[in-house]
């Protein structure tokens, strides 16, 4: 399958060198959106964070192991970030992506080597490449990518990324094209039949993978929700700040709690409203008007010498 | 002095700790290995040292999970640790232990910044975190305690003079140099806070005897941090002379040992050598960290000092409202207020008022007397041989 230009996607990664640290190649995606989510997820292990507003989805998928070692030996990581358009037949890679990488979690690959989607990211990244393209090396300069965030390049530091836009621009084109590349190259995933609503379950059970990969397979095909794989996540007991009437959201955690091997509905907390106060007895309340006209009655007579009192004080 | 608060500053003061090292130095092993050494050295009292909020508790625990496994495997190489991708801040709370009413406990929180390394030098700093770099020298000039982690293996293990050329570069130490020198800089501006900055070499556990180790090379290790880092060291009495200068090495897995380092011409690195070490593991192969309570006891001391000083003007100001309270709750406002207060109820209402600030008042008492005995008790112990103050 060839995918055209109307998907987008981004891959950051390392060097092996100690100075090659974590970065986007060629091209960065304009707004670190994902960063919303860093109290719920730990960026650097399995993460997969899917939204849609009907009419464009973004994806977010870190933590892909490389064959790749860095300086000390620590296994060298892949983040890949893709949006693009509802409902149109390149969206499919996503589906894809998202389906190799939550298998590949559920077989342990997800923090070594080995696993479908490193090693389709690995074969179109050869450690040369990545060397080159990394900031620091005289072939890459990282730029944002501008194309579609609306900013004009007015400040110093824009005037900068512009110097480099040419190198850094055709870079991005072509690690886009590279890693579009990897993951039409993966095998279709099968969709499972989606759980309407919010739900949770554990990535390790095959039920929920399959319903969170349907539901993924509706976002990018013009469903708005959200669909994600959090790793600083529990239980559903943890999830309610991400509840939001207006997106819904299926999850999945590493859990061996055996309820999350099903989809389980996530319910919002609804806050215990005041109970109303109960009605006075009906004794009282007649007792109450009865009393009304003689405390009207006092309290006349004492405002009354209350103002005397102040009149002959401030005389 | 760089504490920020919360909602009521009583009730729980913010101090911000600065990590300067590059890339692959073990910062966040540095922090794993307070966390762990804490619960030892604070046994028997009733502060203690803990994750503050889940995300925190679950990437220590995490952290924890990668080396015990690999510790347990008996095979050890630093690569089991994963470095940093994206900046967190560690929360850690050093709990007083101390409950006011209806209150989650009360103490000092410590956030530590952990950052990728990579961006400490404008080179290899991608262009599109340069916001983030920026967000994160904001943090680091706010910090009263600067934490400079040092790699031993790469200060100790260069045999020639390309070696030992390469360890500058492979330290960063021009890059973590200006970093120092801009937070010193502005620590001048505040020369009534305390300041702390320590030179903590890590993964010593090969160049001390006291942990398991075979060979005893710490007074070459500290000649070489002096060394090395002469600029940083000499840069403190010019530019903000109160600093405290602690040098304080920490075995941060402990159960390790170099076998061989390995240097290998490398042209992608900037100094044309990569430097790489390998590790046995010393059995039964569980970490023991030494040389953390020295830091934590430092950090302590200097904290909890800055802390006392706060939490005792807090205390002054909730004494000197609670007696104006009760002072405005009981006076004579003459023959006829004195009547019209009390049908009022404006009366009780200034009683109940003096009551609330006499009770807070008396917590925020509790606490300062409850940190002061942690105070008391950190400054009677000594830090172990490894340390020096300059």
């Amino acid at each position: 399958m060839v995918t055209g230009l109307a998907t987008r996607a981004f891959l950051q990664t390392r060097g092996t060198a100690r100075a090659s640290d974590y970065a986007f190649l060629g091209a960065a995606p304009a707004e670190p959106w994902w960063r919303a989510y860093r109290d719920a997820t730990a960026f650097d292990h399995p993460t997969v964070l899917v939204t849609s507003d009907g009419e464009r989805w973004a994806a977010y998928l870190s933590g892909i192991p490389s064959a790749r070692v860095d300086a000390v030996g620590s296994v060298v990581r892949y983040t890949l970030v893709l949006d693009g358009p509802c409902a149109t037949p390149d969206a499919a890679c996503v589906v894809a992506a998202v389906g190799a990488w939550l298998s590949d979690v559920a077989n342990g690959r997800g923090d070594r080597p080995g696993g479908r989607l490193g090693a389709a990211l690995d074969a179109r990244f050869p450690a040369s490449d990545v060397g080159r393209w990394l900031p620091g090396s005289r072939a890459a300069e990282l730029v944002p990518d501008e194309r579609h965030s609306g900013r004009t390049g007015s400040d110093e530091s824009a005037v900068r990324r512009k110097g480099a836009a040419h190198s850094g621009g055709r870079i991005g084109d072509e690690v886009q094209q590279r890693a579009l590349s990897a993951l039409a190259a993966l095998p279709a995933s099968v969709a499972g039949v989606d759980e309407p609503g919010d739900w949770i379950g554990a990535v390790g059970a095959p039920a929920p993978r399959a319903a969170f990969v349907a539901r993924v397979a509706a976002l990018v095909g013009g469903t708005s929700g959200r669909a994600v794989l959090l790793n600083l996540v529990g239980g559903p007991g943890e999830v309610h700040p991400l509840l939001d009437p207006a997106s819904s959201v299926a999850v999945l955690v590493e859990s061996p709690d055996p309820q999350l091997a099903r989809c389980t509905a996530l319910r919002p907390v609804v806050e215990a409203k005041k109970a109303p106060a109960p009605p006075a007895r009906a004794g009282v309340a007649a007792l109450g008007i009865a009393l009304v006209p003689l405390v009207a009655m006092v309290g006349a007579l004492a405002l009354t010498a209350l103002v005397v009192t102040l009149l002959v004080w401030l005389l | 002095m760089s504490t920020a608060s919360n909602s009521d500053p009583a009730e729980e003061l913010v101090f911000r700790i600065g990590l300067v090292g590059p890339s692959r130095v073990g910062k966040t092993s540095l922090i794993t290995a307070l966390l762990r050494d804490s619960q030892r050295l604070l046994q028997g009292t009733p502060v203690s040292l803990r994750p503050s909020g889940t995300a925190t508790e679950k990437r220590i625990a995490q952290h924890r999970r990668e080396l015990d496994g690999s510790l347990l495997a008996g095979e050890f190489t630093p690569g089991a640790l994963r470095g940093t991708e994206e900046p967190f801040t560690f929360q850690l709370l050093l709990d007083s232990g101390v409950r006011g009413i209806g209150e989650r406990g009360t103490g000092i929180r410590l956030e530590l910044l952990d950052y990728p390394g990579g961006w400490l030098d404008p080179a290899t700093r991608p262009h599109d975190r340069d916001a983030d770099w920026q967000s994160c020298q904001r943090f680091l000039q706010q910090c009263s305690v600067l934490l400079v982690p040092v790699d031993a293996a790469v200060l100790m293990e260069p045999t020639s003079a390309a070696q030992l050329r390469a360890v500058p570069s492979i330290l960063t130490t021009p890059e973590v140099g200006e970093v120092v020198r801009q937070w010193l800089k502005e620590r001048n501006w505040r020369p009534d806070e305390p300041a702390l900055l320590m030179l903590c070499p890590v993964k010593c556990e090969s160049y001390f005897d006291d942990n398991g180790g075979r060979r005893d090379e710490s007074e070459e290790l500290l000649s070489r941090v002096r060394r090395v880092y002469a600029d940083v060291i000499e840069a403190v009495p010019a530019e903000a002379p109160h600093v405290r200068v602690v040098y304080a090495p920490v075995d941060t897995i402990g159960c390790v040992e170099i076998l061989h380092a390995e240097w290998t011409p490398d042209p992608r690195e900037p100094s044309g050598v990569a430097f790489a070490a390998h590790y046995g593991v010393r059995w039964p192969a569980r970490q023991a960290v030494k040389g953390a309570d020295d830091v934590l006891i430092s950090l302590c001391k200097h904290l909890v000092a800055a802390q006392q000083r706060v939490e005792s003007d807090i205390a002054t100001d909730k004494r000197t409202a609670a007696d104006h309270a009760r002072e405005y709750a009981d006076r004579d406002e003459g023959f006829i207020r004195n009547i019209w207060y009390q049908l009022s109820g404006e009366r009780a209402r200034r009683a109940h008022t003096a009551l609330v600030s006499s009770h807070r008042a008396g917590e925020a008492d509790a606490r300062v007397s409850a940190l002061a005995d942690v105070v008391a008790d950190l400054a009677r112990r000594d830090p172990s041989g490894r340390v020096r103050q300059w």
